[in-house]
């Protein structure tokens, strides 16, 4: 596979060495990155995706690429929304798996004393791991209502506040039309799931504002120096992973239906305007809406209980900074050449990086905040989105380190304990219900961070605001 | 026979058997296995069967696997299962155990490269597990 360096950070495959693709495969990347992301099937990956029906511009990844299945993680895909394509590959099992940071009016050397009773208390109240269990119990037709109203349910039933809806990508709602394309089993796995962190790369970060980097917007967006914030990582649980599969087989014969050629079953597809395309949408969505509830109620709880310490620290303020999607399908209006074309944009593993005219409400006068979180125990940062995102990467950025090395690898190469004892000894107190697992998310076998972003930084498709350290750590 | 392969993000298992339902059942087993299940002390069993027709085996064999995610995910792991396979239709009747933990959280198996394949009178395929 031939890769053409484009310019500086960007790198290409040609539609010349692939008869089948339709667009050229382009990603963003640091020249010492290539050998890492040629370790694995990420580029195959990437030219396969572009080689379906509809697709515009370029198969795109961003920095933080590695092996997904059918579409790279890190990838984003635009495809025209008239003869284009949905893949629920294109989003992936974790429906709106996302972020978001909250932010506290505590410094750092004001929770220190008391951060492990805090962190006891988040350890012991969200569910988390493997395991069952929901903050809130639901009936069905209450559970549907969620559905449809996402965030806004959360706001209507004293969950959240009106600023946090603000501070919610597409105000933590997207359209659902019906339930009707969503599977009793998908119900059966999301009503006792919402309100739970989950296992794998989920988490909740203490952390602290190390860096400004730029302190006119970092005032604009509430970050100080030495600031205590709060990280959290989930998505939308059982109910998206099942809404995913059941379409996933489900387009194994649509594409067969309407003449897809599929080079990698995980592409399975059906046309946006479809029936099955639709329902997908509209499934899709609802697990979304799921996704933002699910958060919303882990960050209230924290909030919850981060207020019970109020007489031992000090009063305390607690807002949303942002939460957004980083595996979700949209509907979005994007100038390709001198047109402006209405496309549904499939960001897996990615982050929509709106600047400031392209967004109303809070953020309009800034650009949209870009979250990247760091692997554990290491940096994380707050970017802010700018216009040339739109100009490369239909306003998109990376969602964090990126893989390098198999969770099998990883367990093998890596002691969890020692890991452990790295981490602590860092004065990161780090809680999870699997200690052997803890290896799998070790720094190790992800990407350098500071890489990652110093990419979308240089390209201009962002620009750093601030960098966030962990304090403490809970991995599901 | 299952074994367990390095993937970049998820879990993979290679699964040989001398027959396709054999194939099937190694498979669901290599499921536990992955999944870390600890099961309870009860010895309670419970069944049900699935049955379900498919465009192709390997789809047969996603969904197959699908169903028994969905089981964990309602708390019930595979202790044994009798398949019968009649071209692109699956009867199964399936024993399941209640289980106090597991250490993986499996979201789904996916199509990633999966091809069953006959060879020397045994049948072959690699499934890779979104987790």
């Amino acid at each position: 596979m031939e890769i053409n360096k484009i310019d500086e950070f960007i790198y290409e495959i040609s539609p010349e060495s692939n008869k089948l693709m339709k667009v050229p495969a382009r990603f963003f990347a640091d020249p010492k990155q290539i050998p890492l992301i040629q370790n694995d099937d990420s580029l195959k990956q990437l030219v396969n995706v572009a080689t379906l029906p509809g697709i515009v511009g370029f198969s795109l990844a961003m920095p933080d690429i590695h092996q997904g299945y059918g579409f790279p993680i890190g990838g984003v895909a635009a495809f025209e929304v008239e003869d284009g394509i949905i893949s629920p590959g294109g989003v992936g099992y974790d429906i709106n798996c996302g972020i978001r940071l909250n932010i506290t009016n505590w410094k750092k050397k004001e929770i220190q004393k008391h951060l492990k009773e805090i962190v006891n208390e988040i350890y012991s109240i969200i569910p988390l791991g493997t395991g069952k269990g929901a903050l809130i119990k639901l009936s069905k037709k209450e559970f549907e209502k969620l559905l449809f109203e996402g965030a806004n349910w959360a706001l209507e039933n004293g969950f959240a506040t009106e600023s946090d809806i603000e501070c919610i990508e597409d105000k933590g709602k997207l359209p659902v039309d019906y339930l009707a394309g969503i599977s009793e089993r998908a119900f059966e796995r999301g009503i006792t799931e919402i309100g739970s962190l989950g296992s794998g790369n989920h988490f909740i970060e203490i952390g602290y504002v190390s860096n400004i980097f730029e302190p006119e917007i970092a005032e604009k967006l509430g970050l100080f120096k030495d600031q205590v914030v709060i990280w959290i990582h989930t998505g939308s649980r059982g109910f998206g992973h099942q809404i995913c599969a059941d379409y996933v087989k489900d387009f194994q014969s649509a594409s067969k239906k309407y003449g897809i050629e599929l080079v990698d079953r995980g592409l399975a597809c059906a046309p946006f305007s479809s029936n099955e395309g639709k329902s997908y949408y509209n499934a899709m969505n609802a697990a979304a809406n799921f996704a933002f509830v699910n958060r919303q109620l882990i960050a209230n709880k924290i909030k919850e209980i981060f207020l019970r310490f109020t007489k031992k620290i000090k009063p305390l303020h607690f807002a949303l900074l942002y939460d957004l999607a980083h595996n979700i399908a949209k509907i979005e209006k994007h100038k390709v050449g001198n047109k402006k074309r209405t496309l549904i944009v499939h960001r897996k593993g990615a982050t929509r990086a709106f600047p400031s005219t392209s967004l109303k409400g809070i953020y309009a006068s800034i650009g949209q905040p870009v979250l990247v979180p760091g692997s554990m125990g290491t940096s994380s940062y707050v970017l802010i989105a700018q216009p040339n995102s739109l100009n490369l990467s239909f306003g998109s950025s990376c969602h964090g380190a990126g893989r390098t090395m198999s969770r099998s690898q990883a367990k093998k190469e890596i002691n969890s304990k020692t890991l452990l004892g790295e981490l602590e000894s860092q004065g990161i107190i780090v809680k999870t219900p699997s200690i052997s697992s803890l290896s799998e998310e070790a720094p190790t076998a992800y990407k350098d961070v500071e890489t990652v972003v110093n990419v979308v930084n240089n390209l201009s498709i962002t620009k750093p605001v601030a960098k966030v350290k962990p304090l403490a750590v809970i991995k599901g | 026979m299952f074994v367990e392969i390095p993937h970049t993000a998820d879990k993979a298992i290679y699964v040989e058997s001398t027959t396709l339902e054999g194939l099937f059942y190694d498979s669901a087993l290599g499921l536990m296995a992955i999944s870390g299940i600890s099961p309870l002390k009860s010895k309670k069993i419970y069944s049900e069967n699935y049955e379900v027709s498919d465009v192709d085996s390997e789809t047969l064999l996603v969904d197959f696997l699908n169903f028994l995610i969905y089981k964990m995910d309602l708390g019930f792991y595979l202790i044994s299962s009798e398949i019968r396979i009649d071209s692109i239709h699956l009867f199964s009747k399936n024993y399941f155990g209640k289980f106090k933990n597991r250490e993986i959280y499996i979201k789904s198996a996916t199509f990633h490269n999966l091809k069953i394949v006959k060879y020397n009178h045994l049948y072959r395929t690699k499934i890779v597990f979104d987790i």
